[in-house]
């Protein structure tokens, strides 16, 4: 799986947070909150677009003491491209095996944690998050944790008569 | 759109102005508005503010609320539409406020460090958090844990709003005071925050978070996370690298609540 691409991690319209063993990541465009492991985010700083896949392989060899191979990189990779967290989306190089299949021979063969990235959407708007007040039915489908979406009932709740 | 009678004030910095058509309906909205914000608030006159608010009452009865110059919501039941008014008015402070991190969460105080309960509406957290009061937990809030930029949790010591008297979805207001408890006063650090859900038999199972996980686990109940997510997340980070984040569901809330507190005597004290 060799390939000369030089993965670039996105800097703009993020909000970046440096955790202990992981890094929090922001994105103001689409208010997606992403939680990066350790060796996910290991994976993310080292795209600086001076780095082949394969070179930062050799730097997580270097950093943490382990053998990874190209693979591991690219589980990493497939990840920041899905979460729209490199500047330009790299073509995943799995070479016909799914996510899954990778993990399990990654797994298998590393000592150390498989790249995760974990992503959440903000809440659309505060009320969704609080209350569940109304008047009429029409504040009810946003609140989305209430008992019921569609219903204003007589005390003014989103929930059931 | 301008109406004859105005009130305009400031609540931990957000600048409001209210609007009416009428004399008495403003009277009403500033007493729901002075109840909603516990009367943490200072008038401002003359002065621009950031949110305006417009309430109207026809000739048929009919409210109408309109937040920025669009319509919000009407209604012809005067109680509902002044809960919706209240509720509608303390998120808005929630989600602009200067300085403040507001998370919608139970809160109590115990041996000087704040038990935080993120949960979404009907979640049981108020029931918990009345729980944990009568068993000796200063009540900090049932709806919001107020952080400001150094972690540290402020009270918002509002009437608790206890479900299942009237029946299962009504509201009551019930006093601290008769539960046997009293309110926090003084900002105190987090101590814990559990992510937790009430499930008919769940054992007590806690489950420890890194820090990361905490955070996402938080940001679905932050209020300001869009509004302002660069703040938000760096007192978020603040409250989890102090505290221990876990994660368990729970049984009934007073046999949990003497729970939790053993398990906190025990691990953080």
């Amino acid at each position: 799986m060799k390939n000369s691409q030089f993965p670039v991690a996105r800097k703009n319209g993020l909000v970046v947070q440096e955790m202990p063993d992981e890094v929090l990541v922001y994105d103001l465009d689409t208010n997606k909150a992403h939680c990066l492991n350790q060796t996910a985010a290991m994976v993310w700083k080292s795209c600086d677009g001076n780095n082949t896949v394969s070179d930062i392989a050799n730097l997580f060899e270097a950093q943490m003491g382990e053998n990874v191979n190209e693979d591991f990189v690219w589980l990493a990779i497939d990840q920041l491209n899905e979460n729209n967290l490199l500047e330009q989306e790299m073509k995943s190089n799995f070479e016909g095996q799914s996510r899954r299949e990778v993990i399990k021979k990654i797994g298998l063969a590393t000592m150390i944690g498989i790249p995760v990235i974990a992503s959440l959407v903000a809440p659309p708007n505060a009320l969704a998050t609080a209350s569940c007040a109304c008047v009429t039915p029409g504040a009810c489908p946003v609140q989305t944790g209430c008992p019921n979406l569609n219903n204003c009932n007589p005390a003014g709740i989103c929930a059931p008569n | 759109m301008h109406l004859a009678n105005e009130f305009r004030f400031r609540s931990y910095g957000v600048t409001i102005g209210i609007e009416s058509n009428r004399d008495d309906v403003l009277s009403k909205a500033v007493a729901v508005v002075r109840k909603s914000l516990l009367d943490r608030l200072e008038i401002v006159e003359n002065q621009q503010v950031d949110h305006y608010f417009g309430i109207t009452l026809d000739d048929a009865g009919i409210f109408t609320l309109y937040q920025n110059g669009e319509r919000n919501t009407e209604g012809e039941s005067e109680r509902n539409f002044f809960k919706f008014f209240g509720s509608i008015i303390r998120l808005t402070v929630a989600e602009y406020a200067e300085s403040r991190v507001f998370v919608h969460a139970g809160v109590v105080g115990w041996k000087g460090q704040a038990i935080v309960l993120p949960a979404r509406s009907f979640q049981g957290k108020t029931t918990l958090v009345a729980e944990l009061v009568r068993n000796g937990a200063a009540y900090y809030s049932d709806e919001y844990a107020i952080f400001d930029e150094n972690g540290m949790v402020h009270s918002f010591p509002r009437m608790l709003a206890m479900r299942g008297i009237e029946d299962e979805y009504i509201q009551t207001d019930v006093s601290v005071d008769s539960l046997g408890g009293a309110a926090g006063t003084a900002p105190i650090p987090v101590g814990m925050v559990l992510i937790t859900e009430f499930h008919e038999g769940a054992l007590w199972q806690p489950q420890a978070l890194s820090d990361g996980e905490g955070v996402m686990e938080m940001i679905p109940h932050t209020i300001p996370i869009r509004f302002n997510p660069e703040f938000s997340l760096k007192v978020l980070k603040r409250i989890v690298n102090r505290a221990i984040i876990a994660k368990s569901p729970r049984n009934d809330a007073k046999e949990f609540s003497k729970i939790l507190l053993n398990f906190f005597d025990n691990t953080l004290v």
